[in-house]
């Protein structure tokens, strides 16, 4: 059992542990590195609490097995990584579709296909926001450290309960294999979805735009499908409006909702001409050159999204008024560029590792200093 | 701040060291402490890594790219790190597998780590030994220290040997 204290453990153990204290209690999923440990952890974990752990036979079976187990009820999870994450993409969109919260660690690793599978990247942060088709809003999180692996599996599950969506925990090889010291407190903050008693309960929804949430096996007679359907679930394949209203709701629900859902480390940016943008593993030696940089006099910040999608827009259009020139570290040439480029258009230094290593400190002081 | 790294093949237990010394540092004696592995997949051959981070102060960088101390347990691994091997404060090396050292080294502490082990039960704990001997060199940690972090990371029936092969290392 996971008491209270320190530990010093993988990232990938201590989202285990997050994930057990926010009240998960289904695990499916199909081993894969450098997710493997959490898998492991789960499958050792959760009999002690009384939930359930299933090996599956694919990450098909892993994200469906774990819609259905929402469903009944019970706070479900699955882990991979870059090929398993691909598999899933199908069934994330049901999920949103389908409106069920669930929670999918993706501990990425170097890509495309199979790629270097002990490797870090973060080549899917694009795919974690756009993987499945046709319109939908999911929300996406980004951890830097084993502590946060651990924090942010719990805010995973909170946001998932509270928005009826597929949460993902966008990690990488670094954090997800990297020891470090956890402290796990003696009670977490959990939130819990509305539950629907009535069958009518399910059809409405408030302010908020998010129904409350049947269970199987309470007799309410609930519809769930990926086809569009009524706010009762029942199909309907052909009215245009039932379509435009599902969609529209879907988007809504967390674009009205950002406020509650956006989350970012700043430091040093009131007077900022500079910024140094970056997430997860690489974030860590962006902050020891932007240390560094500060020390030297230099009028640079640190900009750190704990949450990816929604991406915090609004603060970062405040900022872009000021900021001269933004750093954008990340070991992908792709990853984050487009939405840090969108804000910032003419201004972004990027600042990409694809070797499979997360940047050393002096390479992001090197390259920041030879750009200004 | 201090930066170790441990260099091995494969198999050697490069990594349940790595877990051990950060274990010591981070558990016994309080330190920030990271710890970040670096192998090869599906084929269980190469060069593997653990990094070891040590700092009272927040951790940037999350691997030893210039390592004060060096453990290396195989030749290869000593050619491939020869940049830092030269750089580094103490490199302590398996002279049983390691045989091949420039005599200008003045830093080179060896010990015959595999033939130690193989001697108390089998090969596979040289790491042991090389750990013992890098406490005896680097005085980083107390040799009790480092048995408290072998005592909560390996199985109950290797803690005797392991224990006796880190004592072999601390004194030789």
């Amino acid at each position: 059992m996971i008491g209270p204290g320190k530990y010093f453990v993988e990232g990938d153990v201590a989202a285990a542990y997050g994930a057990i204290m926010a009240g998960c209690r289904f695990f499916a999923g199909y081993p894969i590195t450098p997710a493997s440990e959490i898998t492991q952890a789960m499958a050792e974990l959760l009999p002690k609490y009384g939930g359930k752990f299933l090996q599956m036979e694919d990450e098909i079976a892993s994200i469906s097995a774990i819609i259905g187990a929402s469903w009944a009820g019970i706070k479900s999870m699955t882990a991979t990584s870059g090929p398993g994450f691909s598999l899933m993409q199908e069934n994330i969109g049901y999920a949103a579709m389908t409106e069920t919260p669930i929670v999918i660690i993706d501990v990425q690793r170097a890509g495309p296909a199979i790629g270097q599978a002990t490797r870090p990247a973060q080549g899917d942060v694009m795919q974690s926001r756009f993987g499945s088709h046709g319109d939908y809003e999911n929300i996406v999180l980004s951890p830097n450290s084993v502590q946060e692996m651990f924090d942010l599996a719990v805010k995973s599950f909170n946001l998932a309960e509270r928005f009826r969506v597929p949460v993902i925990l966008l990690s990488d090889a670094e954090v997800g294999h990297m020891m470090e010291r956890l402290n796990v407190p003696e009670k977490v903050e959990i939130l819990e979805r509305k539950r629907a008693v009535t069958f009518e309960e399910t059809t409405k929804w408030g302010e908020d735009l998010i129904p409350p949430m049947g269970r199987f096996g309470d007799g309410l007679e609930l519809i769930v499908t990926g086809s569009t359907h009524k706010p009762d679930g029942t199909r309907d394949t052909g009215e245009p409006d039932v379509q435009d209203q599902l969609v529209r709701r879907l988007i809504n629900k967390i674009e009205k909702n950002r406020n509650l859902i956006e989350d970012w480390e700043e430091i040093d940016s009131e007077d900022a001409d500079y910024l140094i943008v970056s997430y997860g593993a690489s974030s860590r030696p962006s902050k020891g050159a932007f240390m560094k940089l500060r020390e030297r006099g230099l009028k640079i910040g640190y900009f750190r999204p704990r949450v990816l999608w929604p991406a915090p827009e609004k603060r970062l259009y405040e900022l872009s008024e000021r900021v001269k020139k933004v750093f954008l570290t990340e070991m992908s040439l792709r990853g984050y560029r487009m939405e840090i480029e969108k804000i910032f258009p003419k201004s972004v230094i990027h600042i990409p590792k694809v070797n499979g290593k997360v940047h050393s400190v002096k390479e992001v002081l090197s390259s920041i200093e030879v750009s200004i | 701040m201090i930066q170790i790294k441990i260099g091995g093949w494969a198999g050697q237990g490069v990594v349940l060291s790595g877990i051990i010394l950060s274990t010591a540092f981070s558990n016994v004696l309080e330190k920030n402490v990271v710890m970040t592995r670096s192998y090869t997949a599906a084929v269980r051959s190469g060069i593997t890594s653990a990094d070891v981070i040590v700092d009272d102060n927040e951790i940037y960088d999350l691997n030893a790219h210039e390592p004060d101390v060096l453990i290396i347990m195989y030749q290869k691994t000593f050619d491939k790190y020869i940049g830092m091997v030269k750089a580094a404060k103490y490199v302590i090396v398996d002279s049983t597998l390691v045989k091949d050292i420039p005599s200008d080294l003045k830093n080179i502490y060896s010990v015959k780590a595999s033939e130690i082990a193989e001697n108390i039960s089998s090969p596979k704990i040289s790491n042991m030994v090389l750990l013992g001997k890098y406490v005896a060199i680097t005085k980083h940690l107390t040799i009790d220290a480092l048995e408290e972090a072998v005592k909560l990371s390996v199985s109950k029936k290797f803690i005797d040997d392991d224990l006796k092969a880190l004592r072999s290392g601390f004194y030789s």
